[in-house]
C-alpha cells in the first residue's frame, strides 16, 4: 500500500441539531488502526493523508465519512439520527436507550419540533405522533388546543394527557411554556410505560424536556421570525341583492291569513315598497345596489412575531442555559391578541465526584385580548356573518350607526372593536420550578430528590360599553375574576443499575411522592359604572352588585412506585411496575388505587438467526399490560353537600341552603386496563424505521354521574359505573428516500403516520341501557350526532306526504325511519360521530447544499362535524344573513335546503342540515431555509447563520371548505375564521 | 460522604413519614349537609324551601307555559320553543324539557321541605315558637307543591322524609292520598301561622286559609272528590274574605302597581322578588328573577320608529290573547279590565322617516308610532293617521295586544332578564271568584252572585261623576239565573287574565276540552281529554326501578 504524505489535521465536530460541541465522538482513518476521541470542545486532531477517509460516529448521530483533502482544518457537523438505538428516550424517572424500551413511546426530535414555528407547546405535538390526536380549540390569538391519546376514555373525569415538565407533573398551563426552551418531547402511551405515572396516566403522559447548558464553549443563540397572517377565506355570505331576494322568498312562503295572498306578492308591481318587508335603509340599498360586505369591515391583517434569546454553556461542574423568550401574536380581528414573556434558567451543578444539584426555573406572563369575544359569529341575535348586508355601518358623519336596519335586536358590530368598548383581559404570571439533587450513593445506587412548586396567577378583567351588543344602550358592565394556584409536586426516587455475569442487566426504581394543589378564586360582576373610562378598575363605582363569589379547592395525591427493568443478554427485556396512589378526593376506604403493569420485549435482531441480515437492521417486538387510574374529577364529590338558593322578603336577603350532592362513600378510582403488541423496525441498515402498534384498553368504574328519579330528591350521584373501551392501531415510519454521503448532497426523508381509535361505549349507569337524554349510546362513541335523518326537500305536489310527516312543501322531509307514517322522536339515528376514521401526519424533508425545505400536513379522515353556521337559530328565516346556500323554491326545486319561510324561527328539521363530513388535509407548514456556510457566518462573527421563509396554513383540502364554503372543519363552531402566516425567520448562534 | 448520609437520612424519613392526614378533605368553599342540623342552618333551610316558588313562578318561562298556554285566553305569538303547550302536538311528550324541568323542580324542593321537617327535632338552640311557626311555613309550602304536581301529573310519588342514600324506586300514590297529605299538612300550617308575617312574604294563616279553600275546591272536581268539598272551600275563603283587613282596590289595576305599590291590600301572599341581583340569582337569563315580563309582550321592536328599550321591555312573544279575549270576553263599555289589561300603543324611540302602508311617515321621539287596534279601519281613515295601524285584520303572531300585569321598565337595561316585580299568587279578587265557584257548585247561587258582584262593582269603568260611576257598578252587577260555571270561568279570565292559574281552572271545572276547541283554534284540532294531565317525564320512568306508569295517551 503506498501511503500519501501524513499531515496534522485537527478540526472540531458539532451537532448539525443546535450547533453544540460533541464530546466523545470517535474518530478514525478508515483502514488503519489509528482514532481518536473529540474533547469537550468538540476539538479532535489527527493524523492523515490526502486521499485519506475519516469515519466519524457518535451515539445518537449518523455515521460521517469525509474524505481528507487540502485542507488541514475541518469542521464537521453530525446529523442527528433518526432511527439511532443508542438514543436515549425520557421515560418518566429516568431515561432508557431506545433498544431496550418496552412501552409505547413516541419521541418527537428535536429536529421534528423545530420545523413548525410553533406558537405553543402543546401544537408542537399536532400531526407528529402516531396516536396523539391534536386539535385546535379555536383560531382566536392565544387559543389552546385538545390533546387526546389514544382516544377519550373517561366522560366526567377529564382526558386530558399528564404533562410533565422536567420530571415534575403539571396540572393546566402547559401553554406558558415557551416552545423555544423544548429540547424534546416524549409521549407514553401505553399502560406500561404510563403505570408509573399511575394515578395519572390513564390518558397518556406528555414528558417535556427543556434545554440544558453542556460543558464548553459558550453558546448565544438568537431565533427570531415575524410575519403577517391573512384570513384564510371569507365565508362565502350573500350579497345586500341576493339577501334581498332571500327576505322576498322568505314572505312568499307565507301566506297572509287577511288577505289570502303571499306576504310578498309578486302581482304587485312595487312588493318591496308595499310589503313592509324591507325598511328604508334597506330600500334604498337595494334601489342604489347598495351592499354592506360587513366581514371586510371587520378584518384586518395580523402579525405573528417571536423573539428567543439564549445563552448557554458550562464547565466540567457547572452547565447553565438562560433564555429570555417574547411572543406576539395579532390576530386578524380586531381586538384579538396573545403576548407572552418568558424566562427560563436552567443550571446544574456537580458537587464533588457523586452528587449533583440543579434547578430549572419557568417564568412566564401573558397578557391575552379578546378570549371571551368574538363579534364575528354567526349568532342569531348578532355577529358580523349574520349582519343584514343590506344594512348601513356608518352614517354621514362617518360615526356608526347604533343599529344599522330597524331590526332592534341587531347592533352593529363594529362598535365591538371600538376601541374600550369591549375589554376582555386576561393576565397569566406563572412560575415554575424543578429543583432537584441526585446522589450517587455507590456505583449503579442514586438517590434523587424532586421538588418542583407551581405558582399561577390568573387575572381577568371584562369590560363592556353601553354602546355594545352586551349592553344594548344600558349601563356599562364589568367583571373581575382571579383565581390564585399553588402546586406543588416531592419525589425521592431511589435507582439501582447493575450488570450481573456481562447478561443480567438490571435497573430498579423506586419512588415516594407528594402532590399537591390548593386554588383560590374570586369573582366580582357589576352593572352601572357611571363612566366608561373606569372599565374594570372600580367596580365599587357600580350603582348595582350582580354578583360576588369565592371558592377554594384542595386536593393531594400520594404515590408510591416501584419499577423493575431486566434486560437478558440484549434480547429479552422486561419491565415490571408497581404503583400505589391515594387521592384525596375519594372517601376513607377508597383513597387508594393500585395500578401494577408487566411489559416484555424481544430484541429479535440481537437473535443469531438476524445477525447476518442484511434486510433488518432492527427488530424487536414488544407486549405490554397494565392499568392506570382517572381521578381528574373535582374534589369534595364524596361529600353530602348543600348548595346555595337566593330569595328574599320583601327585599331583605334569605338566602338558603337546600341538600344538593348525597354522600358518595363509595366512590373510587377509574380504572383503565390496556394491552399493547408493539413492533419496532429498521430496514436496509435503517434508512427505514418505524414502529407498528396495536392496542385496546378498556375503562372500568367509569366517573359517571349516575341518574336517579328525580323523586329521590336528587338527579344523580357522580358513581363509578359503565365500561368504555378503545382500540386502535398506530402505525409510524421513516424513511430516508435519499441519502448523500457528501454534506452538500441532495436529501430526501419522509415521516409518516397514521393512527386509528375506535372508541366504544359498552355500559352506563343503568347498564347495556342506551342514555338517549346525554346522547350516549352503547356500541357508540362518547359523542355522536343523533338527529333524524334528512332525505331531501318536499316538492311542490307533496303537500299532503309533508303535512304528514310534519313538514311543509318546500321544507326539509326527514326519513320515517321506523314506518309508523309519523315522525316521532324514534326516527332519530346516530349520524355520525366526532371521531375521525384515521389521522395523520407527513413530513418530508429535502435538503440540498445549504438549502432545507420541510413540508408538513396533516389530516383527519372520516369523522363528521356539527357546523355551527349551519345551525344558527333564524337560519333560513329571512331575518338575518347567512351562508349562500342552495334554498327551494317553487323555480328551483333542489333537495339541498328549504324554503327560507318567515314564519319559521329554524326550518322544520332545520337541524338535519348542519351535519358535514369532518374530513380535511391540512398542509400546515412549508419550510424553506438557508445555513450560510460558516466562512459567511463567520464574516459576521457568528458561528452559524440560518434563515427561513415559512407559510403556515397554506392549504386545505376539505369538502366542507370547499362545497359549503365553511370556514375552518378543524373547529366548526364559529369562532374567529383561520388565518394563513407567511414568515420570515432567522436563527444565528455566536 | 456526609451529604449522602444526609440523603439517606432523609431517604428513611421520608419512608416513615406519615401520609394519613394528607389525604383528608380539606373543605372550605364547600357546605356539608350538617349544617341543615345546625339553627342556623336550619333556618336557611327554611329559606331555601322558599326558593323553588320562584322557579314555578317566573324564573322561567316554563311555570306560565304549563298553565298559559293551551287555554281559551291566550295561544301562541310568534317566537320560542314551547309552542306545543299550545299546539297539543306531538312536542307535548314525556321527553319534553318543561315538564322535566317542573317536576325535577318540586320534588327537590319537596325533599328541602322534608329534610326541614325530618330535622326539626334534632335542632336545638332556637326559640321553639319561632321553630314551631317556621316548621309551619314549611308544611305549607310542601302542600303548595303537591298541591302543583297533583294538577300538572294527577297521582304522582308521594315522600314526607328526607332521602338518605340512593333511592332508585317511586310509585304513583292515589290522588286521594295526595290531597290528604296537603290538607293535613296545611292544617298543621294553620295551627302555627300568624295572621301576619313577621317578614313580608312569609306564609300566613290567611294565605293557608286561601290555598285550603282552592285545594278543597280542587279536590271538589278530582277523583278524591267528596261531599263537603265545596262547603269546605266556601267555607275558608268566606273567612279570608271576612276575618282579615284584606279588601278589593277600588282600581282593578292598581293591585300591579311596581315597587312599594306591590304591597297592598288585595294582596294575600306574593312571591318575593326584589332589584338585588344578589337575592335575584346568579345569570342574567332564566336562573333569576321575575321574567315574566318578556313573554307576554309583542315583537314592537322590530317596527318603523321603534327599537328595544328599557321602558318598553325585551319581547320573546310568547302569549297571545286568544280572539275570545280580545273580542268576546269584555264588555268594552262597561269592564275597565280590557283597557287596563292591555298596552296597545307603542311611542316612537327611534326617530326617522319610514315608509308605512306605502306612506312615508316621520317619526319623532314620544309620536305615537304603533297603535293595535281592537277595530277595523277604513282606508280614508288610515290615511289621515301618521303612524302604523294594526286593525285585527293585520295582527298576527308578533303584534297584538299585550299583557301589561307583568312589564317591568324598572330594570337597568334592555336585556336584562331579571324583573323584580313580586309575582302575587294569591290575590283577594280570587278568592271572592273562590267563594263564588265553591257556593254556586254547592247550589248556593244566591250567595255566590254576592262574590261575584264584588268584583265585578270594583272592574266597572269610572264615570265622569260619582252617580255615573254608580252606574256603571249597577250595570256591571249580574243575578242569580246569568250565574252558571262558564260564567264563573269569563269572570276568572276577565279578572286573573295570564295570573298562571288558567289551565287549571279548566281542568278542575271539566271545561279544558271544550272551551278550547271553541276559543284557542291553534289547539283546537288536537287538544283530547286526556290532555287534562301532563306526561310524566321519560326521564322519571326509565329510572325508577319499580313500576312507575306513563299518563294515559302519552307515549
Amino acid at each position: 500500500m503506498v501511503l500519501g504524505q501524513t499531515k496534522r489535521i485537527s478540526g472540531t465536530v458539532t451537532s448539525s441539531g443546535d450547533g453544540t460541541a460533541l464530546n466523545g465522538v470517535s474518530i478514525w482513518v478508515k483502514g488503519s488502526e489509528r482514532g481518536t476521541t473529540t474533547d469537550e470542545s468538540g476539538v479532535f486532531a489527527i493524523d492523515a493523508a490526502k486521499g485519506d477517509t475519516l469515519r466519524l460516529t457518535y451515539v445518537g448521530y449518523r455515521q460521517q465519512d469525509v474524505v481528507v483533502g487540502e485542507a488541514n482544518a475541518l469542521t464537521i457537523r453530525l446529523e442527528l439520527s433518526a432511527g439511532n438505538l443508542d438514543e436515549v428516550v425520557v421515560v418518566g424517572y429516568g431515561t432508557q436507550k431506545k433498544q431496550d424500551i418496552t412501552g409505547a413511546i413516541t419521541s418527537i426530535s428535536t429536529q421534528a419540533l423545530r420545523e413548525v414555528p410553533a406558537t405553543s407547546a402543546p401544537q408542537m405535538l399536532q400531526g407528529r405522533a402516531a396516536g396523539v390526536d391534536v386539535v385546535h380549540a379555536g383560531n382566536k390569538p392565544g387559543a389552546g388546543v385538545t390533546v387526546r391519546v389514544r382516544g377519550r376514555r373517561s366522560f366526567n373525569a377529564g382526558n386530558d394527557p399528564l404533562y410533565v415538565v422536567d420530571g415534575i407533573p403539571i396540572s393546566g398551563g402547559f401553554n406558558d411554556i415557551n416552545p423555544d426552551d423544548i429540547e424534546s418531547i416524549d409521549v407514553l402511551k401505553d399502560a406500561s410505560a404510563t403505570a408509573i405515572y399511575g394515578s395519572r396516566g390513564a390518558n397518556g403522559v406528555v414528558l417535556v424536556t427543556t434545554k440544558r447548558g453542556k460543558s464548553g464553549r459558550t453558546n448565544i443563540n438568537y431565533d427570531a421570525y415575524y410575519g403577517s397572517s391573512t384570513i384564510m377565506r371569507y365565508a362565502d355570505l350573500m350579497n345586500g341583492e341576493e339577501f334581498a331576494e332571500y327576505k322576498r322568498e322568505s314572505r312568499r312562503a307565507v301566506i297572509s291569513p287577511v288577505t289570502g295572498r303571499p306576504l310578498y306578492d309578486d302581482e304587485d308591481p312595487n312588493a318591496d315598497v308595499n310589503s313592509g318587508i324591507f325598511d328604508a335603509v334597506e330600500l334604498q340599498s337595494i334601489t342604489e345596489g347598495r351592499s354592506t360586505d360587513w366581514q371586510r369591515l371587520m378584518i384586518k391583517d395580523g402579525s405573528v412575531q417571536n423573539h428567543g434569546l439564549s445563552v448557554s454553556g458550562g464547565t466540567d461542574h457547572t452547565n447553565f442555559n438562560i433564555s429570555l423568550g417574547y411572543f406576539n401574536d395579532v390576530g386578524i380581528l380586531k381586538g384579538q391578541d396573545f403576548t407572552r414573556y418568558t424566562t427560563r434558567l436552567n443550571v446544574d451543578q456537580k458537587i464533588g465526584k457523586r452528587v449533583k444539584v440543579g434547578m430549572s426555573t419557568l417564568g412566564s406572563y401573558s397578557e391575552r385580548n379578546g378570549e371571551d369575544v368574538n363579534p364575528y359569529n354567526a349568532g342569531a341575535d348578532f355577529g358580523t356573518l349574520t349582519e343584514n348586508p343590506l344594512g348601513i355601518p356608518y352614517d354621514e358623519n362617518g360615526n356608526i350607526i347604533f343599529r344599522p336596519t330597524s331590526d332592534g335586536l341587531r347592533t352593529n358590530p363594529l362598535l365591538e372593536i371600538v376601541p374600550g368598548a369591549v375589554i376582555n383581559k386576561s393576565k397569566v404570571v406563572r412560575l415554575f420550578s424543578s429543583i432537584y439533587g441526585e446522589a450517587e450513593v455507590f456505583d449503579g445506587l442514586k438517590f434523587r430528590m424532586n421538588f418542583g412548586p407551581d405558582l399561577r396567577q390568573d387575572r381577568k378583567g371584562d369590560f363592556r360599553g353601553s354602546l355594545t351588543n352586551a349592553r344594548q344602550g344600558g349601563d356599562p358592565a364589568a367583571n373581575n375574576a382571579e383565581n390564585f394556584a399553588f402546586q406543588y409536586a416531592w419525589e425521592n426516587i431511589l435507582t439501582y443499575q447493575t450488570t450481573l455475569s456481562e447478561k443480567h442487566q438490571l435497573d430498579i426504581t423506586g419512588l415516594y411522592s407528594v402532590q399537591s394543589l390548593q386554588q383560590e378564586g374570586t369573582t366580582i360582576n357589576v352593572l352601572g359604572l357611571p363612566v366608561e373610562s373606569l372599565e374594570y378598575y372600580n367596580l365599587g363605582a357600580a350603582s348595582t352588585i350582580n354578583s360576588v363569589g369565592s371558592d377554594y379547592e384542595k386536593w393531594t395525591i400520594l404515590s408510591y412506585m416501584a419499577r423493575i427493568n431486566y434486560i437478558f443478554d440484549q434480547r429479552f427485556l422486561l419491565t415490571l411496575t408497581g404503583r400505589a396512589d391515594g387521592s384525596s378526593k375519594f372517601s376513607t376506604g377508597n383513597k387508594w388505587g393500585y395500578f401494577p403493569s408487566l411489559a416484555l420485549g424481544w430484541n429479535l435482531k440481537n437473535e443469531q438467526f438476524l445477525q447476518e441480515s442484511n434486510l433488518f437492521s432492527n427488530l424487536k417486538l414488544r407486549l405490554s399490560y397494565g392499568e392506570t387510574g382517572n381521578e381528574g374529577i373535582m374534589p369534595y364529590q364524596t361529600q353530602g353537600l348543600v348548595s346555595r338558593t337566593v330569595y328574599d322578603f320583601d327585599g331583605s336577603s334569605a338566602f338558603g341552603y337546600r341538600p344538593s350532592t348525597i354522600r358518595n362513600d363509595g366512590l373510587k378510582w377509574e380504572t383503565t386496563k390496556s394491552a399493547n403488541i408493539g413492533l419496532d423496525f429498521g430496514l436496509w441498515n435503517n434508512r427505514v424505521t418505524g414502529a407498528i402498534e396495536v392496542y385496546q384498553s378498556r375503562t372500568t368504574d367509569l366517573l359517571l354521574p349516575r341518574v336517579l328519579p328525580i323523586t329521590s330528591g336528587y338527579n344523580s350521584i357522580l358513581s363509578n359505573v359503565g365500561v368504555k373501551r378503545n382500540r386502535g392501531l398506530e402505525v409510524s415510519v421513516s424513511s430516508l428516500n435519499i441519502v448523500s454521503n457528501d454534506e452538500q448532497g441532495f436529501e430526501w426523508a419522509t415521516d409518516l403516520n397514521l393512527y386509528t381509535n375506535q372508541e366504544q361505549i359498552l355500559e352506563l349507569s343503568q347498564g347495556k341501557v342506551d342514555d338517549i337524554g346525554n346522547l350516549r349510546f352503547i356500541g357508540h362513541p362518547a359523542v355522536v350526532y343523533y338527529d333524524y335523518v334528512k332525505a331531501g326537500i318536499w316538492q311542490l305536489g307533496q303537500e299532503g306526504e309533508a303535512e304528514q310527516y310534519s313538514s311543509i312543501v318546500g321544507g326539509v322531509k326527514v326519513k320515517d325511519v321506523n314506518g309508523n307514517g309519523v315522525i316521532d322522536p324514534d326516527d332519530r339515528q346516530i349520524l355520525g360521530s366526532d371521531i375521525p376514521k384515521l389521522s395523520g401526519g407527513l413530513t418530508n424533508r429535502f435538503r440540498y447544499k445549504g438549502f432545507d425545505l420541510s413540508i408538513f400536513a396533516f389530516a383527519r379522515l372520516g369523522g363528521m362535524i356539527q357546523s355551527t353556521e349551519y345551525g344558527t337559530f333564524r337560519f333560513l328565516s329571512g331575518r338575518v344573513n347567512q351562508y349562500r346556500v342552495d334554498y327551494w323554491t317553487k323555480d328551483n326545486p333542489t333537495n339541498a335546503f328549504p324554503q327560507p319561510n318567515s314564519n319559521l324561527e329554524t326550518p322544520y328539521f332545520g337541524s338535519t342540515l348542519r351535519y358535514f363530513s369532518g374530513s380535511f388535509v391540512k398542509i400546515r407548514n412549508i419550510n424553506l431555509g438557508y445555513n450560510f456556510s460558516e466562512r459567511i457566518a463567520r464574516s459576521i462573527g457568528a458561528q452559524s447563520l440560518r434563515i427561513y421563509l415559512s407559510a403556515q396554513n397554506p392549504l386545505v383540502f376539505s369538502e366542507y371548505v370547499s362545497k359549503y364554503s365553511g370556514l375552518d372543519p378543524e373547529n366548526p363552531t364559529n369562532s374567529t375564521p383561520p388565518s394563513r402566516v407567511f414568515l420570515a425567520g432567522l436563527n444565528v448562534r455566536f | 460522604m456526609k451529604t449522602v448520609n444526609c440523603l439517606l437520612f432523609i431517604v428513611i424519613a421520608t419512608s416513615f413519614f406519615s401520609c394519613s392526614n394528607l389525604l383528608e378533605e380539606d373543605v372550605r368553599s364547600q357546605i356539608t349537609d350538617n349544617h341543615l342540623s345546625t339553627a342556623g342552618g336550619w333556618l336557611e333551610g327554611v329559606n331555601a324551601s322558599y326558593s323553588f316558588l320562584r322557579s314555578f313562578y317566573g324564573i322561567n318561562e316554563n311555570g306560565a307555559t304549563v298553565t298559559v298556554f293551551g287555554t281559551d285566553e291566550f295561544t301562541n305569538g310568534f317566537d320560542g320553543g314551547l309552542k306545543s303547550f299550545n299546539f297539543y302536538d306531538f312536542g307535548l311528550n314525556p321527553r319534553n324539557g318543561v315538564v322535566n324541568t317542573l317536576w325535577n323542580n318540586l320534588y327537590v324542593a319537596i325533599n328541602t321541605c322534608n329534610a326541614v321537617i325530618s330535622r326539626a327535632p334534632e335542632v336545638t338552640g332556637l326559640d321553639e315558637a319561632l321553630k314551631e311557626t317556621r316548621l309551619g311555613e314549611v308544611h305549607f309550602l310542601r302542600a303548595q307543591y303537591y298541591f302543583l304536581l297533583v294538577q300538572l301529573f294527577g297521582p304522582v310519588h308521594l315522600t314526607l322524609e328526607e332521602v338518605q342514600g340512593i333511592q332508585t324506586s317511586a310509585a304513583r300514590a292515589p290522588v286521594e292520598d295526595i290531597y290528604a297529605t296537603i290538607i293535613e299538612d296545611l292544617n298543621f300550617a294553620l295551627g302555627r301561622l300568624p295572621m301576619i308575617a313577621s317578614d313580608y312574604g312569609r306564609v300566613t294563616k290567611p294565605a293557608t286559609e286561601h290555598l285550603l279553600a282552592k285545594v278543597y275546591l280542587t279536590k271538589a272536581g278530582s277523583a278524591a272528590q267528596q261531599a263537603d268539598d265545596y262547603t269546605k272551600a266556601a267555607d275558608y275563603a268566606k273567612g279570608v274574605i271576612d276575618n282579615y283587613s284584606f279588601r278589593l282596590l277600588d282600581d282593578f289595576i292598581t293591585v300591579f302597581e311596581q315597587g312599594e305599590g306591590e304591597k297592598n291590600d288585595e294582596v294575600i301572599w306574593s312571591i318575593q322578588n326584589s332589584k338585588s341581583f344578589i337575592t335575584a340569582g346568579q345569570t342574567a337569563c332564566c336562573d333569576g328573577g321575575n321574567t315574566l315580563h318578556t313573554y307576554f309582550l309583542m315583537k314592537y321592536d322590530d317596527l318603523p320608529g321603534m327599537q328595544r328599550d328599557i321602558e318598553n321591555g325585551r319581547p320573546w312573544a310568547r302569549f297571545r290573547p286568544t280572539r275570545f279575549t280580545l273580542e268576546q270576553l269584555f264588555n268594552r263599555t262597561l269592564d275597565d279590565r280590557y283597557e287596563k289589561s292591555f298596552k296597545r300603543v307603542f311611542y316612537a324611540n327611534r326617530p326617522g322617516t319610514y315608509t308605512i302602508n306605502g306612506r312615508q311617515i316621520t317619526f319623532n321621539t314620544g309620536d305615537t308610532a304603533v297603535f293595535v287596534s281592537d277595530r277595523e279601519w277604513s282606508a280614508s281613515e288610515l290615511s289621515q293617521v301618521n303612524y302604523n295601524v294594526f286593525p285585527p285584520s293585520r295582527q298576527n303572531e308578533r303584534v297584538y295586544p299585550t299583557l301589561t300585569k307583568f312589564l317591568d321598565p324598572d330594570r337597568p337595561d334592555p336585556q336584562e332578564m331579571r324583573g323584580s316585580r313580586d309575582f302575587i299568587v294569591f290575590r283577594l279578587a280570587d278568592t271572592y271568584l273562590i267563594a263564588a265557584e265553591a257556593l254556586m257548585s254547592d247550589n248556593k247561587t244566591d250567595e255566590a252572585i254576592e262574590y261575584v258582584n264584588a268584583v265585578r262593582r270594583r272592574a266597572a269603568k269610572k264615570g265622569n261623576t260619582a252617580e255615573e260611576t254608580l252606574a256603571n257598578q249597577k250595570q256591571m252587577e249580574v243575578t242569580a239565573d246569568q250565574l252558571d260555571i262558564d260564567f264563573i270561568l269569563d269572570e276568572r279570565a276577565r279578572e286573573l287574565l295570564g295570573e298562571m292559574t288558567r289551565w287549571f281552572d279548566l281542568v278542575r271545572t271539566g271545561k279544558l276540552v271544550e272551551r278550547v276547541k271553541k276559543y284557542n283554534p291553534d289547539a283546537a284540532n288536537n287538544i283530547e281529554p286526556f290532555h287534562a294531565l301532563r306526561p310524566i317525564p321519560q326521564d322519571q320512568i326509565d329510572r325508577t326501578d319499580t313500576e312507575f306508569p306513563q299518563n294515559e295517551g302519552y307515549q
